[in-house]
């Protein structure tokens, strides 16, 4: 039986923000908003904490403000906590931040003292741009089991050539070559057409090997992040895979961000990713219900609490506090936290950031056959 | 001081498993959300919530006051069940009596003055104000007022004031109101004076130990200076099923009764983990408020549905409340009625005034906490159903 207090969780950026583009603008990844109410971080947070994980260290990066609001103490996920709980790391490179590295062991190297310090044998690294719920205790269990040195979280997806061919789709995103036996013999980044290994972001090991390895990267100059390490050692090292079924949202490209966002239409998607593994945390705003009034037409959406509907919205994901006047027609949009669609606006495929205005009379819509939403940023007033 | 120990009797089916205030209200919140976020509100960081009757949930609920901004050090949130002494203890036997069993707990504090509310009313008020009406009128005890319609005069506590405020007369709940300015149960005291007034009503041995009953009248009779402060507002005791179901209507429409949605409007409450709500391709609804982890596939209109709840497809649901978790089946109907907590209503049962559209009036409809109702089930409009009245007929 496994310990219930084995594992130190650590959330790491393993993409740069401009996979989201204007979404990533004012915040950076784990703070981009995502099925209404929640930020990306959640999602592995709540997994964490889900897997007995009482101790997470989390990296913060440039644009850090809604980040830290976000997280404040993490009463949320119950990791205000004496013994262990919450930890917002620096990083090692703040304000130049956009690397394109994967676990980048330098942000571990100027933490090294509380890595060090950590109680737990064993680190689960996680990014947060891929979601999924997950128990990481599985994890640990197969580690053991198999006597290896990392074990890899992936996930097997078909990809056809039409997919392929958009590079958004799969843009920073891993893939892993599995062996019969689940050993890992590489890492590559171009998935290819038909069945591949999709690399969730999640890494396992114990915390003497990671502080190895992270001498290691400081020792060759550090601009080797742990995803190279592994991949140069691969043969001596022991890396297994740990095959994961089930939904991944995977939101490495505005296209992807869209889709995932809308999947949440689906019933079965909602229970892989809300109900079935337990709750997902989140700070929560203490908005008042959602007011639907007389000339609401609403059909196909998914809407937070505080919102104000008066119009027609379809097919579309309202994040919290949005307004929506009348005689507009909201449709396949996303609308992120306090937007305002004044009466009789018309838009369609549009992904609007928190607390844009779109004035009365406006029609803004694209042809969706493209599959490319257009992006209005922060703030901005139509 | 919250007095939160209420049984709520007259709520019936929806007090089976918990005291008034913890009852849900609004679509996310309990009834004794707005007492605490009234507190926050006013700046008050020391709050003593006194509960009796099956409290479990409502301790869960208001924890150590983290909702309301009010776990702090020194003073914050702090539950005040009766407890036992050397010579043993006792229930809270009266408002009065539950404030004076709790007498160590305000001296622990040694505050100027103690404001006495109820968990039981829907309102929203700055105690502040009233607090400042107090100090300028340096009164030993000013009550807060409102008119109210003088048929229901007779409920209440009746008094009358002179222009600046000052109390003359003052009856409980008078079969024959001399006025109608109504006690809302809201009062401040001086806590030297209050202490002293609650160890004399403790010695009196014909006391119900009541504020509006007992206290209220002998300070009144001792000639101490007690003031009305007038409020202006919505206020509401939701302690009957009627007055339950209307303070929800009332939250309703495009300029509502009274507005818990509006855009600086925040209540505090503990918020139920769920995802957004969803309403499928079929669903229509109209003049509703609705809360987290609900899925809408059938038709609402007119109603307020709390965190969780289902209606499935061909459902109607038209002015009513539907607690948390509630499932309302295929073709089901509902109308002018209040399901309660957990209860699943089958596929194509009516429930209510279902067929009359306009609904805005008549008897009201409930089916209690964690019921399940058959398919085709059939319960006629003010009916309450509860497992009682299900096994006698035979169901």
């Amino acid at each position: 039986m496994i310990g219930l207090n084995e594992i130190m969780g650590m959330m790491m950026d393993t993409k740069p923000d401009v996979s989201l583009g204007e979404l990533a603008r004012t915040r950076n990844l784990p703070a981009v908003q995502f099925g209404g109410r929640y930020r990306l971080i959640d999602f592995p947070l709540s997994n964490m904490v889900l897997s007995g994980i009482k101790h997470v260290g989390v990296v913060i990066y440039s644009k850090y403000s809604t980040l830290l609001e976000h997280l404040g103490a993490g009463m949320p996920w119950g990791l205000d906590r004496k013994t262990d709980g919450l930890k917002l790391l620096p990083t090692a490179s703040p304000g130049l931040y956009n690397s394109e590295m994967g676990f980048d062991l330098k942000d571990l190297s100027v933490n090294a003292d509380m890595l060090k310090k950590a109680r737990q044998q064993y680190i689960l690294l996680s990014g947060s741009g891929l979601l999924y719920r997950f128990d990481y205790r599985r994890m640990l269990e197969s580690h053991l089991g198999r006597g290896a040195d990392f074990t890899v979280l992936y996930k097997q997806e078909d990809y056809e050539d039409e997919y392929l061919a958009d590079p958004d789709r799969t843009q920073y995103l891993s893939y892993l070559s599995v062996g019969p036996d689940g050993r890992i013999s590489s890492v590559v980044a171009r998935p290819r057409s038909g069945r591949n290994n999709l690399f969730l972001e999640a890494v396992l090991v114990s915390k003497d090997l990671l502080i190895e390895c992270m001498n290691l990267a400081m020792a060759s100059g550090g601009s080797k992040d742990l995803m190279d390490i592994i991949g140069d050692n691969i043969r001596s090292l022991r890396v297994f895979g740990y095959k994961f079924e089930g939904y991944v949202a995977k939101l490495n490209s505005i296209v992807n961000y869209f889709d995932c966002n809308m999947d949440l239409k689906s019933e079965s998607v909602r229970d892989a990713l809300f109900y079935e593994d337990g709750p997902v945390f989140t700070r929560s705003i203490d908005r008042p219900p959602t007011k639907y009034y007389a000339t609401a037409e609403v059909k196909d959406s998914l809407v937070s609490t505080g919102c104000f509907i008066h119009g027609r919205v379809e097919g579309s994901v309202l994040s919290r506090n949005v307004y929506v006047g009348k005689d507009s027609f909201v449709k396949n949009c996303i609308l992120l936290r306090r937007c305002r669609i004044e009466g009789n606006v018309h838009i369609e495929n549009a992904i609007l950031d928190s607390e844009v205005v779109i004035s009365s009379g406006i029609t803004l819509k694209i042809d969706s056959s493209g599959g490319r939403p257009i992006v209005v940023g922060k703030e901005s007033r139509l | 001081m919250l007095l939160a120990g209420g049984q709520g009797s007259r709520l019936g089916a929806l007090t089976r498993d918990l005291a008034k205030p913890a009852v849900p209200f609004g679509g996310k919140y309990r009834i004794i959300d707005f007492s605490l976020s009234n507190c926050t509100a006013s700046n008050i960081d020391t709050v003593g919530v006194l509960t009796q009757y099956k409290p479990l949930m409502l301790h869960e609920h208001v924890g150590i006051g983290t909702a309301w901004d009010l776990a702090v050090e020194g003073g914050g949130v702090s539950i005040l069940p009766p407890f036992t002494r050397e010579h043993g203890g006792s229930w809270y036997k009266g408002t009065a009596n539950a404030i004076y069993q709790n007498t160590d707990f305000i001296d622990h504090y040694s505050p100027d003055y103690v404001l006495v509310i109820s968990g039981d009313h829907i309102y929203e008020m700055d105690y502040s104000l009233m607090l400042a009406f107090h100090k300028e009128k340096s009164a030993d005890a000013t009550i807060a007022v409102m008119e109210v319609p003088w048929e229901e005069a007779s409920r209440f506590g009746i008094m009358k004031a002179l222009a600046d405020g000052r109390i003359t007369e003052f009856y409980e709940k008078p079969k024959e109101p001399v006025s109608n300015l109504a006690s809302m149960g809201i009062y401040i005291f001086n806590w030297g004076f209050l202490k002293e007034r609650l160890e004399a009503d403790e010695q009196d041995e014909s006391s119900s130990h009541d504020f509006g009953k007992d206290v209220i009248p002998s300070m009144l009779k001792a000639g101490k200076r007690l003031f009305a402060y007038k409020f202006e507002g919505y206020w509401k005791d939701v302690g009957t099923i009627d007055s339950y179901f209307a303070a929800h209507m009332d939250l309703l429409g495009e300029s509502p009764v009274f507005d818990i949605c509006g855009q600086e409007k925040r209540l505090l409450s503990r918020s139920a983990v769920m995802p957004p709500h969803y309403i499928s391709p079929g669903a229509l609804i109209k003049n509703s408020l609705v809360t987290d982890g609900c899925v809408i596939e059938g038709t609402v209109e007119d109603s307020v549905l709390f965190a969780g709840v289902r209606v499935c497809r061909g459902a109607v649901v038209r002015n009513s409340i539907l607690l948390p978790r509630t499932k309302v089946l295929e073709r089901a109907r509902i109308g002018r009625s209040i399901i309660g907590e957990g209860a699943v209503i089958g596929s194509g049962c009516r429930i209510g005034a279902c067929d009359d559209t306009v609904g805005a009036s008549g008897p009201i409809t409930v089916v209690a906490n964690s019921e399940t109702l058959c398919a085709g089930a059939c319960v006629e409009p003010g009916t309450i159903v509860k497992a009682p009245d299900l096994e006698e007929e035979g169901r």
